[in-house]
């Protein structure tokens, strides 16, 4: 499965620079769109328990800028939120650099990487020897530096107007440091969303 | 744009207060059986037992037999965090791979009986079905199985596995499944020319005992929990047990537990025979008390338990189902358990006659600060007790 995917997503890059066309991203690519993202999150390891990506919603919010004049470069920075009541709850604050050449008209392909933290919380209630007594801890859970790497298919429909430019993304974030003999933890995101670039028009 | 963020906000802060929980219920109840209370070593070893509880281990027993001082132990610390429940020598503990003793007893006795030849191939015993999982299955024998030199793969080393069961605490895996786990993986070395501990060896001698006796849960209650009278002992069937002690994980290795009981049960009950025993401290000693005295098994089978496969060193380290230790210079045989959420060790030593079990209700398969102090203990109570 997983050699299938990572096959398809090269070949659908190559397919983008064999084919990539003219485009009027130029003209009307606007930074700091706002990307609202519907997210699904699994403890998993890569392209493993897919099905688990289809559970354990959670909602991001995020913004680009543009790197360069041509904008198939972009970074992006992202804050989410999931729900995940067997693995821990958590959030994940990263910025990633994106590249996302255009396969053909407005389909465009995305692989992107970069850096961030997450803060994982326990899923039950804990506890901690204070003084001899066991104190209440809360679901205090722990941060966690995080590598996401990602794979997304889009679609850009320019316009000068107010324009949603819908994507969909598979993210692999291996988090450090979850426990001493686990020192590497791997999680996935499946993201659902849309990138909303706002009018230039007042 | 505020409104977004305060909304994600308002989500963050709620994830910390989730209703979910993985207790189950832990009863009081007290030991009735007779212990000697003028142990030489009891006030010692409970001062030192004392000092490391207050170190962030939730629970802990330790029993002891010697002829010459009869049967003592001694729990501290909670059964449950939650209610308070103290932890007593009558709380069943997970004795975790201290039940591959027991399978490797059984495979022993079923060879006693004349239905399994130990050093033939186990493609001769294990069905068709699971054998397609297994690399170079063939070159594998059944004593390379129980002394781990066959090369199998562990599944428990499987990142994927790890990840699965944290993400599905509840789910039941089957054999195929956990055979899943090392299906496509090379066989590691030639059987026979190197020791690696692998669990898988014990699950698939699990399923060998399956084929030859129909059940081998069954087994292990018919030829040896019921013929010793362990009646305090249980194989699979733990779940409703209200003895039965929670279970805690220091998962982020930060010295803050959580209670991980119902992903302990069910990680326990679909195990199959490298782990899955549940039982009182002096069932526990009981049980290696009459293996060593050749209440269970043939004096021949016993010498080949404890014919040893050596280390890379050179020193002598696993037998069949027994793991050679050393102590404090002292030479023991038994066994050691790791899991999720409880941890335990069951040794006899020759040279002093001294049987020792000792168990907590913190899993050690995560290391930690706790964990730590735990082996710590653990190698000062030996050493308490292993010499005058």
């Amino acid at each position: 499965m997983m050699w299938r995917l990572i096959a398809w997503f090269f070949f659908v890059v190559l397919l983008s620079k064999a084919t990539e066309a003219q485009n009027n991203s130029s003209k009307t690519y606007r930074n700091f769109p706002i990307i609202l993202s519907l997210q699904f999150h699994s403890l998993s390891f890569p392209f493993k328990d897919l099905k688990t990506n289809f559970k354990n919603a959670g909602f991001g919010l995020g913004t680009e800028i543009a790197l360069g004049s041509k904008h198939s470069w972009a970074q992006q920075f992202q804050l989410l939120w999931y729900r995940n009541k067997q693995a821990g709850n958590g959030f994940i604050v990263y910025t990633q650099s994106s590249w996302r050449p255009t396969i053909v008209s407005n389909i465009y392909t995305e692989l992107k990487t970069g850096f961030g933290l997450t803060y994982n919380y326990r899923p039950v209630a804990s506890f901690q020897q204070i003084n001899g007594n066991w104190e209440s801890a809360g679901h205090r859970g722990k941060w966690l530096f995080t590598v996401p790497v990602g794979i997304s298919l889009g679609y850009n429909k320019y316009s000068d107007h107010t324009y949603m430019a819908p994507f969909v993304t598979y993210q692999i974030l291996a988090n450090a440091n979850y426990a001493k003999s686990v020192p590497v933890i791997t999680n996935s995101l499946l993201q659902i969303g849309t990138r909303i670039h706002l009018s230039n028009h007042k | 744009m505020k409104f977004l963020i305060g909304i994600l906000v308002f989500f963050m802060l709620l994830s910390g207060c989730s209703k979910y929980t993985q207790e189950t219920n832990t009863i009081q109840c007290s030991f009735s059986g007779s212990i000697n209370n003028s142990y030489s070593k009891k006030d010692t070893i409970e001062k030192l037992m004392h000092n490391y509880m207050q170190q962030g281990i939730p629970g802990l027993v330790i029993a002891i037999y010697t002829p010459s001082s009869g049967y003592w132990g001694s729990a501290m610390g909670f059964a449950k965090i939650e209610t308070q429940t103290p932890m007593e020598l009558c709380h069943l503990q997970y004795l975790q791979s201290i039940s591959k003793t027991y399978l490797a007893t059984l495979i022993l006795k079923l060879h006693e009986e004349g239905k399994i030849n130990l050093d033939d191939p186990i493609t001769k015993y294990l069905p068709e079905k699971f054998i397609k999982y297994i690399d170079n299955a063939n070159t594998m024998s059944v004593r390379n199985l129980l002394n781990h030199t066959s090369g199998m793969p562990d599944y428990l080393e499987s990142p994927s596995y790890i990840t699965f069961v944290l993400q599905h605490p509840y789910h039941f895996f089957t054999s195929d499944e956990f055979l899943s786990y090392i299906e496509n993986k090379k066989q590691q070395f030639t059987p026979g020319s190197k020791f690696e501990y692998s669990n898988t060896n014990y699950h698939v001698l699990a399923l060998i005992a399956d084929s030859l006796g129909g059940n081998h849960d069954d087994l292990i209650r018919q030829k040896i929990l019921s013929p010793l009278g362990l009646y305090n002992s249980f194989y699979r069937n733990i779940k409703g047990n209200h003895n039965l002690v929670n279970s805690y994980m220091d998962r982020f290795s930060t010295g803050i537990v959580e209670n991980v009981s119902q992903l302990q049960q069910e990680s326990i009950s679909c195990a199959k025979g490298d782990d899955g025993i549940i039982a009182t401290p002096f069932d526990a000693i009981n049980f290696l008390k009459s293996l060593m005295e050749g209440n269970i098994l043939s004096d021949s089978s016993l010498a080949q338990m404890k014919t040893w496969v050596n280390d890379e060193h050179g020193n002598p380290i696993y037998g069949l189902g027994l793991y050679h230790v050393m102590f404090s210079g002292i030479e023991g045989y038994g066994h050691g358990g790791a899991g999720a959420g409880a941890a335990s060790g069951l040794y006899y030593f020759p040279e002093k006659n001294i049987y020792v079990f000792l168990g907590t209700n913190i899993g050690t398969l995560v290391d930690g600060p706790i964990v730590e102090k735990v082996i710590e203990l653990k190698l000062k109570v030996l050493d308490l007790i292993l010499h005058d």
